[in-house]
């Protein structure tokens, strides 16, 4: 028996910090769908689990779930069995799965809409969905209860949505799931869903697939559905990851004071991956000139530009060199204190009370006394100066 | 600059050309009495030097001759900036601009037209026109030279790029003017997003950021409420739908609880019924009983009860033979007793009549008594009243004299005696002896004298004597103590006389005669009076006694008539008659007691035979009725026994067997009762109840679940949560957007307003020097060293004083003070002009508050400062600065 599980897609999610650009992400999340489901089809998989959160959430666009509907009837020999998890749960007749297209399905899409078990390929999926957002009970449970009214030889496959009990790293209410659950069921299998990582349990018979499609910068064992195959019952199933994700997820880091490594580094980085495909956020750091870092900027914006998404994060402090401050304390030796003071400021050196202070003389508020403006005040004046200086 | 020499034509007073100067390089003074024209020539080269030669405003106009059109024309030559200029303006029609510079021994055009405007401001340091009139604001460093007239003596405002010049040149500030550039980039950029105050510039970037993060947050909070509401649906859809298992479950057990306890209800009624027609006949039975048992009863206490009537009967015929023969001497005790009653009654008739007369008598005689005393006590009343009348009228002749006046009169004769007596010791006294008989005149009073014959004459102060052959002899004493004396004698012989002859009396011993006689009458009619009064007795006067006399009578008269008394009657008198009445009436009072006890026994011998009467026919009629009733008692004795066909002991233990079988019925029935029956129905009722309730709940549990169900399949197809990511995504860009330029405008204000920061405190430090130049200058205008001027860091004046404890602020100080002070102030700027380009310093009568003291300290100030700046006075006081620089001529 060979099962494709995924989980989590996510569909329609959000991606608030990309702006216009995370209608790109969620494109992106669509294709990789077909991915599995291409996979599916080639390796002839006898079902596709989606364990649970097929969508970010039951009030998604109606043309996206149309577009996952339409999706799904392209495989028509690809059996596909879904499981409503704690976003996309099975809480009434608002819910996506009974309303159009999801309504009506074909004959190869199965919707687990209340706990039940249906033989596929000779063997039992054994299917717990949830119906509410959170949860104490383990939802294998009323998988175990089921599986035990079946024969016993049979293969039995769980499928659920929840997470591992594993001390300090769940919350109680979020449906959690014992360590154990697929042999405390006499399972051959347990499919779960709802971590973005992948994770193996119970001597290799609970597995959590991880998020198909990357989702964020700090998401690790993201971006592949499994492929199980399960010869008998009894024997433990042999898993292999099949990368589908289309996107790479890069955090990089660029020293402006070392700009030659860095840009060396970053450029053996980016020819390691297909920028066309690369979610990137390049933090600027260590301590450089204006003209150094802007220098940096222009070279990593033209860098970057083949990113299909690219942030620069500026965390670098403005410094100059030992001839350019002399130069300016010596023409301008006022700016040169203002420069001086600015620089305390982002490096934190300010007590409240200097900052009361400063606030007072210069009418900025005291909560825009932050090391942001001080940087940037930095910058503009440098920059204005120098614009000033060329003018004269 | 240097003004050389000043040319007006059609300007103000001077419609026709004038010119004024040449100006000197030190000190010129153009000296002219008031309405000349000199603030005229002053506004003319400023508006000349300064205004747009296209200018047409209300300032140009003015300057015109007053109702006239003629076209202002200014020319001035002047050197400034290395070179010597002459400028040709005429304003209006005509309107022309032209600068022209000397060179190579000619004049030669420059500039003309807006040209020559704007390259005379860049050589007067003036700023860039943009209006066609300028204020003096924009002139440049000269607005703080040249003083107008009227001008209010007020510390200069440091505003603008002049401001800014005067204050670094008067501190002596070394400005970066790259720094200036910087700030004012910097303030450029930071102007279009925050105003100077800090807050948002309308329909600035940030605003305009701020407000689109608004809008998309209300937009967000809108999706999210709905996305809220209808995840709020799915709790209670889900809620409903558990709810509504739960009430299946119940409702089933309700129903099968309501049928079972129908069921019991249903036996329950059954077994009631039967327990009531049980009831019902064991009630019937008991009924049947009782009446027999009453019944039996019944007969036996009739039989007793006629048996007693029986008896009763024989008693009251007894009875009633016993009355029967009471009555005939009850009858003849009552004859005998009425026979008595009516003799008693006739003497007592009789014996009231008799005293009836006797009492009618006894009033008469009384009368007849009483009229006769009061003709006797009137008859003494009349004759003491006569005697009192005579009395009276011996009285009536006499003064009434009061004691003490008497007294008084007897005082005054006493004081006329003595004065008389002391007269006659203190007076004159000439004795005159004649030798032959003589008349002699005394006080006009012929007196004739003997011869030989002492004659002693008395007065009390003066005589005057006329003798025959000698002539008048007049005697006067020399004591004045006489005169006053016989003046007292003569006002008491006066007065004595005087108030005697109002009582009518003649002398004091008249007086007393009368006095004494009045007393003795008084004395004799005080008894007389008080027997008057005892006579009258109870009567108020005489007339009052008269008239109860004459009642009296006429009350005699009355009783005579109703009495008529005989010769017999006449005769007795009033104890007679008394005496016997008292005695007839003891007798009448005898006589009316024993009728009363005789009509008493006549009463109770009637009340005797009536009760005897009354007792036999009721004796009679109760033999009647016990006769009746005993009949009726023996009539129901045989109905009662025709009931029964049998014997009543008979019927009784019939009835009583019928009551035990009926008895033993109802236990049955009552045995089969469930113990709570009564309170099944209402059970049942419940349970029903129950039932329907919650098959109503689960009725409108179910409608509520459909509502939910339609509205979730609605909102299920909206795509709330894909509108809300893409409302987040745009609303994450617009925060960015907004807090990106929240940024840069506080980064460019912490930067500019820094920079700032530290130039002003540069400046601070200089102000030192600054305050010690104005100060040595104030203190050589004033005369007083001992003042210091003090600034603060903006170069404005806090005030002047020996210390900044006794500050006094500059608007505090006169208004001369405040004049000398500005013109240090004008005089330390334009030294400090004059160290690149000479400067020129023009005062329009801006001193007219200096006293003569200090004007003369104010003349050496500008003597000195005249080496090295241009000064023009312009005064209509030419003696306050005769001898001082060049007088300025002016050529018309």
């Amino acid at each position: 028996m060979k099962l494709i599980h995924s989980a989590d897609w996510q569909i329609g999610m959000r991606f608030r910090q990309f702006g216009a650009k995370a209608e790109v992400l969620r494109a992106a999340r669509l294709r990789t769908l077909q991915r599995g489901l291409e996979h599916a089809a080639t390796v002839f998989a006898d079902a596709f689990l989606i364990a649970g959160d097929l969508f970010e959430d039951n009030q998604v666009d109606a043309a996206v779930v149309r577009a996952v509907f339409d999706l799904f009837a392209e495989f028509s020999d690809v059996p596909i069995f879904i499981l409503p998890g704690n976003h996309d749960p099975v809480d009434g007749p608002g819910c996506l799965w009974r309303r159009a297209p999801f309504a009506q399905l074909p004959v190869h899409v199965t919707i687990f809409q209340k706990a039940s078990a249906i033989e596929v390929a000779g063997g039992w999926l054994i299917a717990n969905p949830l119906s509410q957002k959170k949860s104490t009970v383990d939802p294998s449970l009323k998988i175990a209860e089921l599986a035990a009214t079946l024969p016993a030889d049979a293969i039995k496959i769980g499928l659920t949505h929840g997470s591992p009990a594993i001390e300090s790293q769940h919350q109680p209410d979020d449906f959690p799931i014992a360590l154990d659950a697929a042999t405390r069921a006499g399972l051959d299998y347990l499919a779960i869903g709802h971590w973005h990582g992948a994770l193996a349990l119970d001597g290799g018979r609970l597995l959590m697939p991880g998020t198909p499609e990357q989702t964020k910068f700090d998401e690790a064992n993201a971006g592949a559905v499994q492929e199980v195959e399960i010869a008998v019952h009894g024997v433990v199933p042999k898993v292999t990851p099949v990368r589908v994700g289309e996107l790479m997820w890069h955090s990089w880091t660029f020293d402006v004071g070392n700009a030659d490594a860095a840009k060396a580094s970053l450029a053996q980085s980016l020819g390691a991956v297909a920028a066309e495909s690369v979610v990137v956020r390049v933090a600027l750091q260590g301590e450089a000139s204006p003209e150094a870092v802007a220098s940096a900027r222009a070279w990593l914006e033209t860098e970057l530009a083949p990113c299909l998404i690219a942030q620069i994060e500026d965390h670098s402090t403005l410094v100059l060199t030992a001839a350019e401050l002399a130069d300016l304390q010596s023409r301008h030796p006022l700016v040169a204190e203002v420069l001086a003071e600015l620089r305390d400021l982002s490096a934190g050196r300010l007590s409240a009370a200097d900052l009361q202070t400063l606030s007072a003389q210069t009418g900025v508020p005291f909560e825009g006394l932050t090391e942001s403006v001080a940087e940037y005040a930095q910058r503009v004046l440098l920059r204005e100066l120098r614009e000033v200086v060329n003018a004269c | 600059m240097l003004i050389e020499t000043l040319e007006l034509e059609g300007v103000g007073p001077f419609r026709g050309r004038v010119s004024v100067g040449p100006f000197a390089p030190g000190l010129n003074v153009l000296a002219q009495h008031n309405e000349w024209g000199k603030s005229t020539v002053f506004k003319a080269m400023t508006r000349a030097l300064f205004d747009k030669y296209s200018s047409q405003s209300e300032e140009i106009k003015a300057l015109r001759p007053k109702g006239s059109s003629l076209s202002p024309q200014i020319e001035i030559v002047f050197t400034a900036r290395g070179g010597r200029w002459q400028l040709r303006k005429r304003f209006l029609d005509g309107k022309a601009s032209e600068l022209l510079r000397w060179a190579g021994g000619a004049w030669e055009r420059t500039d003309e037209s807006d040209k020559a405007d704007q390259h005379l401001r860049e050589l007067l340091g003036a700023q860039k026109l943009e209006g066609r009139t300028v204020k003096p604001e924009t002139w440049g460093l000269l607005r703080y030279l040249w003083a107008r007239q009227d001008e209010p003596a007020d510390w200069p405002a440091w505003d603008g790029a002049s401001g800014d010049e005067a204050r670094r040149r008067l501190a002596t500030v070394e400005l970066d003017h790259t720094l200036r550039a910087l700030v004012a980039r910097l303030d450029e950029q930071r102007a279009a997003i925050f105003t100077d105050s800090g807050r948002l510039k309308a329909k600035g970037p940030l605003e305009l950021a701020e407000q689109e993060v608004a809008r998309l947050e209300s937009e967000r909070t809108r999706l999210q409420e709905r996305h809220d509401e209808t995840e709020s649906l799915q709790q209670n859809f889900a809620r409903l739908s558990s709810e509504i298992a739960a009430l299946e479950i119940e409702r089933t057990r309700l129903r099968e609880e309501a049928a079972a306890l129908q069921k019991e209800a249903h036996a329950a009624e059954r077994w009631q019924q039967a327990i009531g027609v049980h009831s019902v006949d064991l009630k019937q039975a008991d009924e049947a009983l009782q009446q027999v048992r009453r019944d039996l009863q019944t007969h036996e206490r009739l039989a007793l009860e006629a048996a007693a009537l029986g008896e009763k009967m024989a008693e009251e015929k007894a009875t009633a033979r016993r009355v029967e023969e009471q009555l005939p001497g009850l009858e003849t005790a009552l004859a005998e007793a009425q026979r008595g009653g009516q003799s008693a009654q006739q003497s007592r008739e009789i014996e009231e009549r008799n005293l009836d007369r006797l009492r009618a008598l006894l009033r008469w005689r009384t009368a007849m008594d009483e009229a006769s005393a009061l003709s006797v006590q009137k008859a003494k009343v009349e004759a003491a009243q006569r005697t009192l009348r005579e009395v009276e009228e011996r009285r009536a002749t006499l003064p009434t004299l009061a004691v003490k006046r008497l007294q008084s009169w007897r005082e005054l004769e006493r004081t006329i005696r003595e004065s008389a007596a002391q007269i006659d010791a203190l007076g004159l006294r000439v004795t005159l002896t004649p030798d032959k008989a003589a008349t002699v005149e005394i006080d006009g009073h012929a007196q004739p004298f003997v011869a030989g014959e002492g004659e002693i004459l008395k007065a009390p102060q003066a005589m005057t004597l006329r003798l025959d052959g000698w002539g008048q002899i007049e005697i006067r004493s020399g004591a004045r103590e006489v005169g006053e004396i016989e003046a007292t004698h003569r006002a008491a012989e006066s007065r004595l006389g005087r108030e005697l002859g109002e009582a009518g009396l003649a002398t004091l011993a008249a007086a007393e005669s009368a006095a004494q006689q009045a007393a003795e009458l008084d004395q004799q009619s005080k008894p007389l009076r008080t027997t008057l009064a005892d006579l009258l007795g109870e009567q108020a006067d005489a007339a009052a006694l008269s008239a109860a006399t004459t009642r009296a009578q006429a009350s005699a008269e009355e009783q005579h008539r109703i009495a008529r008394p005989d010769e017999a009657d006449t005769a007795r008198t009033a104890n007679v008659l008394r005496n016997e009445e008292q005695a007839l009436a003891a007798k009448a009072k005898v006589s009316a007691r024993q009728a009363d006890e005789l009509a008493k026994e006549i009463e109770n011998a009637r009340a005797k035979l009536e009760t005897a009467h009354r007792a036999w026919t009721a004796s009679l009629a109760e033999q009647t009725t016990l006769a009746a009733r005993r009949t009726g008692l023996l009539d129901q004795q045989g109905l009662l026994a025709g009931r029964y066909p049998g014997e009543l002991a008979a019927a009784l233990a019939l009835a009583q067997s019928e009551f035990t079988r009926a008895e033993a019925r109802l236990a049955e029935a009552l045995r089969q009762l469930p113990a709570n029956a009564e309170k099944l129905p209402a059970r049942s009722t419940r349970a029903i109840n129950a039932a329907a309730d919650a098959d109503a709940e689960a009725e409108r549990k179910n409608r509520e679940r459909r509502d939910h169900e339609v509205q979730l399949r609605e909102r299920g197809g909206e795509g709330l949560y894909s509108l809300l990511a893409t409302t987040d995504e745009k609303l994450e860009l617009a925060r960015r957007e907004a807090a990106r330029i929240r940024t840069e405008g506080w980064a460019l204000r912490l930067a500019a307003e820094s920079i700032k920061r530290r130039e002003q405190r540069a400046i601070q430090t200089v102000l030192g020097p600054l305050e010690e130049r104005l100060s040595a200058v104030l203190a050589e205008l004033t005369g007083e060293p001992s003042r210091r001027v003090f600034f603060d860091e903006h170069l404005a004046i806090r005030g002047v004083g020996r210390s900044e404890d006794e500050l006094v602020p500059f608007d505090d100080l006169s208004r001369g003070t405040r004049e000398q002070l500005l013109l240090a102030l004008r005089a330390a700027i334009a030294l400090e002009i004059a160290k690149d380009e000479p400067a020129c310093l023009i005062l329009d009568d801006v001193l007219v508050h200096t006293d003569a003291v200090r004007q003369q300290n104010v003349l050496d100030f500008l003597q000195t400062l005249s080496q090295r700046v241009q000064i023009v006075i312009l005064t209509c006081h030419a003696d306050r600065y005769r001898g001082v620089g060049q007088l300025l001529a002016v050529t018309r």
